[in-house]
């Protein structure tokens, strides 16, 4: 069977469940020498991202990224912390993109969602509705 | 309406504009490449569920997988890269169907490609449907009329039927096809000819052709090019077909023709193979016979309480040197209900149509023969087959006993007779009267060199000397003895006519 990303990412979390510190480095320099024998290392990127996507499933985090037009306040991140910790009844973290393009408003994107209240998408659907009226 | 009542229209639209934060399922691009993209992410994404890849590119997704979505690209896929975001749109594949789609060319995706502005939808009907059941269906009893002597009156057509046409290159297929759509004129017949993989100068010539004869009245095309990507040639027939079945569901009689169905499985073994579906014969995919049958199995005839409406199919296959028995013809000839084979060989010959009546059946159309034409059809078969019997030995010798030689005469005429021009469709009262007279030898007299201008100039007699002999056969539908003995009268009648003329 072929062993992909995912699978390594899954070793590699349970390796990390059940060791401390020193044997997670021995066991993250043998992995390296496995992923070295096997030619793998260009792969490497893929199985963070992976084990970053695993580990967050498994300790029950929601990684949130929020595109706005203007960097939000502190008091705002926290707000909308809280807000999303009540929905989710998850752990929050959080990440942020500046994108002048929207406008204003913002899009939360976590998991498969995509929640989309920036202003350009609603003057496009707005744009869209007077066309077809 | 002056401008300050339309400004004051926008304002009170703008105001009355509710702004809503949307919530979608997405994804991420992983990989993209050959038309096809791998997508992570769209968790509740259901299978041929429209994605939507941002600019105006959609996308169909086909392999739901563990990890991943196999997805189709319909379009343009060079501005899609990695990461790119994904969204579901939870709409199954559809085509916008109505009787705004009559005489317009359009892509498999409904969007009109020949200029002539947006195509008005009065529904959209789903590409992929499950044919009708059983209890809506109703046996095969009305002829589809093709205008072509040798298909009306040995492998009739029926209205709801599956003929196959099946030849090599270059040896008439879409010809007959299209003299088809030509003979539906005035029958109250919509026509759906499906272009897949044709080259777009060959589209055009034919699009020039219905046309100048009018039939694009009532004829859609819809095109896949030969430059288009894989995914929009295998969903091609699947769109015509919805297309079809909006009319057929009217009550209507439409005819499709799908040309060709030979590009279409190559198109869908290129999808499958990059989506990396296991190969099997010829490296088609497993699915591949389901592919054609379920497309071709919504052909049908409903009964009257589902309306009455029909879907004819012509699927077109294109043999390698003749060879039928190669994967995807032996599949489609065990779908269809018969098949029109030609052949190259008698196409040199100048048989045209090069109709091998060997080999060519139809399982279920003689049920939808007008009387008159059964009456002549029975004998027409037997004389031809005795005549490509005979044929054979009459090269060896010359001493004939002359019975033979009546019967390989009788042969050659009827060979001639059923020859036809292309773009030359035939009512069926005038090849009733052609093949009456040649199978009961009134024109055994007539030089075999000289049938064919014979035929030509009968028919001529006959519009406008005996239009009483055509609408007795049009009402009575039958070989009465009456009318029998009318049409020995006439053709009599144009022959002395015809041998002063030619002396």
């Amino acid at each position: 069977m072929r062993i992909n990303t995912k699978k390594y990412a899954i070793a590699l979390y349970q390796v990390a469940k059940e060791s401390n510190a020193t044997e997670l480095k021995q066991a993250l320099q043998n992995l390296i020498k496995i992923l070295a024998r096997k030619g793998l290392l260009s792969s490497a990127d893929k199985i963070i991202s992976d084990f970053k996507k695993y580990y967050n499933e498994k300790e029950g985090i929601v990684e949130i990224t929020i595109e706005t037009a203007f960097a939000l306040s502190l008091a705002e991140k926290e707000d909308l912390i809280k807000e999303m910790k009540k929905n989710t009844g998850q752990q929050i973290e959080l990440a942020e993109k500046i994108n002048p393009e929207l406008i204003g408003g913002m899009i939360l994107h976590f998991n498969d969602t995509l929640i989309d209240g920036s202003l350009k998408t609603q003057l496009q659907n707005l744009r869209k509705k007077l066309a077809t009226a | 309406m002056n401008k300050d009542q339309i400004i004051e229209s926008i304002k009170q639209q703008i105001k009355d504009y509710q702004s809503q934060a949307k919530v979608e399922k997405v994804g991420t691009v992983m990989e993209v490449g050959d038309g096809i993209a791998k997508i992570s992410g769209l968790s509740e994404v259901m299978a041929s569920e429209i994605l939507d890849f941002g600019n105006n590119v959609f996308g169909v997704a086909l392999n739901l997988e563990e990890d991943f979505v196999g997805a189709i690209i319909l379009g343009e896929y060079q501005n899609i890269t990695e990461g790119s975001v994904v969204k579901s749109t939870g709409r199954i594949l559809e085509v916008p169907v109505g009787p705004g789609i009559i005489g317009r060319v359009i892509n498999p995706l409904g969007q009109p490609i020949d200029g002539k502005g947006e195509i008005k939808a009065e529904k959209y009907y789903p590409v992929e449907k499950i044919a009708p059941r059983v209890i809506t269906r109703y046996p095969v009893n009305t002829p589809l009329q093709t205008g072509i002597k040798a298909i009306d009156s040995m492998i009739p057509i029926g209205r709801g039927q599956r003929e196959l046409i099946i030849g090599d290159r270059q040896t008439g297929k879409t010809a007959i096809a299209i003299d088809t759509i030509i003979n539906q004129k005035g029958q109250d017949i919509f026509c759906i000819y499906v272009a897949i993989g044709q080259k777009e100068a060959k589209v055009a010539r034919i699009y020039r052709e219905l046309e100048s004869r009018g039939a694009l009245e009532y004829t859609t095309m819809v095109v896949a090019g030969a430059s288009d990507p894989a995914s929009l040639l295998y969903i091609a027939p699947f769109a015509g077909c919805a297309m079809g079945e909006y009319f057929m569901d009217q009550g209507k009689d439409v005819l499709v023709i799908y040309d060709d169905l030979s590009k279409q499985a190559v198109a869908y073994r290129e999808i499958s193979l990059v989506l990396k579906r296991p190969p099997g014969r010829e490296a088609y995919p497993g699915d591949i016979f389901y592919l054609h049958s379920r497309l071709l199995e919504r052909a049908a005839r409903l009964n009257q309480d589902y309306g009455g409406g029909s879907l004819t199919a012509l699927p077109i296959i294109e043999t390698q040197a003749g060879d039928i028995s190669a994967y995807i013809p032996t599949n489609v000839i065990s779908i269809t209900d018969g098949q029109i084979f030609l052949e190259g060989d008698l196409f040199y010959q100048g048989i045209r149509p090069a109709i091998a009546t060997g080999l060519s059946v139809s399982r279920v159309g003689s049920a939808a023969q007008i009387k008159a034409m059964k009456q002549v059809a029975g004998k027409l078969k037997l004389e031809m087959a005795q005549f490509r019997e005979l044929a054979a030995f009459a090269q060896f010798g010359s001493d004939l006993d002359k019975a033979t030689k009546l019967q390989i005469d009788r042969g050659r005429r009827l060979t001639e007779i059923l020859k036809q021009g292309q773009y030359e469709p035939m009512p069926v009262t005038q090849q009733v009267i052609i093949l009456y007279s040649a199978i009961n030898g009134l024109i055994d007299d007539v030089e075999v060199e000289k049938v064919r201008a014979f035929e030509a100039g009968l028919h001529q007699y006959c519009t406008t000397n005996a239009k009483s002999l055509l609408d007795k056969i049009t009402k009575e539908k039958q070989l009465t003895s009456e009318i029998e003995a009318e049409i020995k009268k006439v053709v009599g009648e144009y022959k002395e006519n015809f041998v002063s003329l030619s002396k």
